[in-house]
């Protein structure tokens, strides 16, 4: 009896994990498809890698650690090599709609093609996103 | 000049032991199916939500993570009033839970059991708080009860 509980548990505890990495690529491949004609993406000339970074004005986490982390990741890299889009959504519920957007704070890394590699649904700290955009772009020396 | 109110703070890493501990004990409770432990888990949730010192996950977390250096503080402006509340819900749901199952409503009681537990990952992995986010919706309704409205975090 108990292992069958425990097999249920395990069970379920396994299809919310599975459900979650199917929803990620899904989202990932959504976001690539919109992106090359997004608005959000139309303000970007020169071909770097960026922080698209959604917000909310009543986000504490955002003011308290994932702004600072992305100016910490900003002053390490230096502005010429990585671009950030800050995007409130409650200002702008449609571009949040369009990025699938449901929590903030919410970070998209985007290479220098446009192609999104990583989302980070909440707090993404420095370290984690100056190996995110290593990856996109190899900026890092 | 005007007196400003005091920036009122929450350790979050204390409520991520609070969510770890519920996550982890109400799969154990389904497991060994103990409805005794989702009741416990619900009165620990309960004196959470009543913000009593003697809240067993704040005694764990304050006496025995914080000392040992596992979990070190994560102190940020925030209301502490809409965790309180996410921490209500669980209890409601877990108490109401325990009590279907002893009733020998099992099948309701696990599921409303696993809604805390889905819940309560999605708050420690991904930062969503389902029972703050109520909270606030509530206050916005003007509904009596829910003072605190978010913090607006613009500088």
């Amino acid at each position: 009896m108990m292992w069958e509980r425990l097999i249920i548990a395990v069970s379920l505890l396994a299809i919310g994990f599975i459900a979650y990495r199917l929803y990620h690529q899904r989202h990932i491949r959504h976001v690539n498809a919109i992106a090359p004609g997004d608005p959000l993406l139309q303000t970007v000339s020169a071909p770097l890698p960026t922080i698209l970074y959604f917000t909310t004005p009543t986000c504490v986490a955002c003011k308290t650690a994932q702004s600072p982390a992305i100016q910490s990741v900003q002053t390490i890299l230096g502005h010429e090599s990585l671009r950030v889009i800050q995007v409130d959504a409650l200002e702008q519920p449609d571009a949040a709609s369009r990025w699938g957007v449901f929590t903030a704070p919410t970070t998209f890394i985007i290479d220098a093609k446009g192609h999104t590699i990583a989302v980070n649904r909440g707090i993404a700290d420095a370290g984690t996103l100056l190996k995110q955009i290593h990856t996109a772009a190899n900026v890092i020396s | 000049m005007t007196a400003q109110a005091p920036v009122r703070r929450v350790d979050h890493n204390g409520l991520k032991v609070g969510q770890a501990a519920t996550i982890i004990l109400l799969l154990v409770a389904f497991i060994i199916s103990s409805p005794l432990l989702v009741a416990l888990v619900a009165v620990a949730q309960l004196l959470g939500a009543l913000n009593s010192p003697y809240a067993p996950y704040r005694l764990f977390y304050q006496k025995v993570l914080q000392p040992a250096g596992i979990v070190k503080p994560n102190i940020i402006p925030d209301n502490p009033e809409p965790h309180r509340f996410a921490f209500l819900v669980g209890a409601v749901f877990n108490g109401v839970g325990a009590a279907l199952i002893w009733l020998g409503v099992p099948v309701v009681g696990w599921a409303l059991v696993w809604i805390v537990i889905a819940l309560a990952n999605l708050n420690f992995w991904l930062n969503f708080c389902a029972g703050c986010w109520m909270y606030y919706q509530f206050n916005k309704l003007g509904i009596p009860g829910f003072t605190q409205a978010p913090l607006n975090s613009t500088p």
